[in-house]
């Protein structure tokens, strides 16, 4: 029976959709079943991350009845099996996020994770997330007001009876003034699971003509490389860190001697 | 690739401490506002004793009172003095509504507050607060208590 996990944060903006797409992918690369959810109901991201915008039936058509659970679970990048949440804002006014428990229970059983993007906030589609969730992990930047709002998110899951697992510290950039991960266990009394470095390789991931998360684009980054770290220890497997293709002093001198080897357009162009 | 960014991380230091960049530092006050809200919400619902399991609950869920009844309106369990009046009535409102529309799932009325009923597990769950909960809610209230009066049973 899988683990349905819900990735909650309080505040927006702290990298939670980033991190759950990279570490369900960093899990599915690790031979394991995972599915993905969005479970933003309203504000729907996770698939353009994942670069599935265009997928027709989604989380919305399974929750107003309209379509089979079986139906919007699409392909995702490395194996990673994804569900996502509709665009309208019509048929968000209609769902039914109540819905969410039963239909997630229905797929329990072919996966090894379920891993649950959830929305800003500890409002009406969080709650009805986080119960449909047996452990939740807390995401937050080493910043007060992040702390603050993820404070809340872990009172909100305990007292919807969804066990709270540890924290992921994202945006870390070693600053004098930031909240230290020690001072995060305490606070929370949570294990931190990783701390994610502030890495330019994410924010560049979305600045492609086709948007690939970092850890197909870049698995030897900072980031990437920390999360597979948090996907190891989440399955309780050894460590297996991927390189980014063409990184280190080999990719180095392999690029450099590629301009050598080009050949120039005039003469490709006449062949 | 891991001397290159090792490399990084010293001159990155270094220019740092020189060039004081660097120029913040950890919000204590806020991490001592922290604890001290975090302390508020500790609850022990480990407690075999029924009143004080129900105090816990009521401070855990921020409601005001909790009545827990059959569907004929007995009381079973009460965080206040007229439980048999509130089990009774709650009964009655619940059962004449369900009888109208048989897929109720809970009842909330506002009135001077919110008066919620919610069934689980053949027991109804009158709970009454200044803010409404949402059905969800209810039913995780609801789940602890029944996990509760198993444990003590």
């Amino acid at each position: 029976m899988g683990r349905i996990i819900a990735l909650v944060s309080g505040k927006g903006g702290v990298g939670k959709t980033t991190i759950t797409a990279n570490l369900g992918i960093a899990l599915a690369k690790r031979d394991l079943n995972v599915c993905l959810i969005d479970a933003d109901i309203a504000m729907a991201n996770l698939s353009l991350i994942l670069n599935m915008q265009n997928s027709p039936i989604t989380l919305h058509d399974v929750l107003l009845g309209e379509a089979g659970m079986q139906d919007a679970i699409y392909d995702g990048p490395a194996g990673v099996k994804f569900v996502p949440s509709g665009l309208s804002l019509e048929n968000y006014r209609r769902v039914d996020s109540e819905r969410l428990q039963t239909v997630i229970d229905s797929i329990r059983n072919q996966f090894d994770f379920i891993l649950l993007d959830c929305a800003a906030g500890i409002e009406k589609n969080v709650l009805a997330a986080l119960s449909a969730s047996d452990e939740v992990i807390l995401i937050t930047s080493p910043t007060s007001p992040s702390i603050a709002d993820v404070l809340k998110a872990k009172i909100t899951a305990q007292r919807i009876g969804c066990k709270p697992i540890g924290v992921i510290i994202n945006f870390v950039r070693e600053e004098k003034g930031e909240i230290r991960k020690d001072d995060v266990m305490k606070l929370l009394e949570l294990p931190v699971l990783v701390s994610v470095p502030w890495d330019d390789e994410v924010r560049k991931s979305f600045m492609q003509e086709h948007v690939m998360p970092v850890m197909i684009r870049k698995p030897g980054s900072p980031a990437a490389v920390a999360l597979q770290k948090a996907a190891a220890k989440l399955a309780g497997i050894p460590v297996k860190i991927e390189e980014t293709k063409g990184s280190g002093l080999g990719g180095f001198l392999n690029k450099l001697f590629s301009i050598f080897k080009r050949k120039p357009k005039a003469a490709e162009a006449k062949k | 690739m891991a001397v290159i960014n090792s490399v990084k991380k010293i001159f990155g230091a270094f220019a740092k401490a020189i060039l004081d960049i660097d120029d913040t530092s950890r919000p204590v006050q806020h991490l001592e506002f922290f604890r001290d809200y975090s302390d508020k919400f500790n609850f022990d619902t480990g407690t075999d004793d029924a009143q004080k399991f129900l105090n816990e609950l009521k401070k855990k869920h921020l409601v005001d009172d909790i009545v827990v009844a059959s569907f004929n309106g007995g009381a079973i369990l009460s965080t206040n003095g007229n439980s048999v009046s509130r089990a009774l009535s709650g009964a009655a409102l619940f059962n004449y509504v369900h009888s109208e529309l048989p897929k109720s799932e809970s009842l909330m009325i506002k009135s001077n507050g919110w008066h919620m009923i919610v069934p689980y597990n053949k027991k109804l769950y009158i709970v009454k607060a200044t803010s409404d909960l949402s059905n969800i809610e209810l039913k995780a209230l609801a789940k602890e208590i029944e996990s509760f009066l198993l444990r003590t049973a």
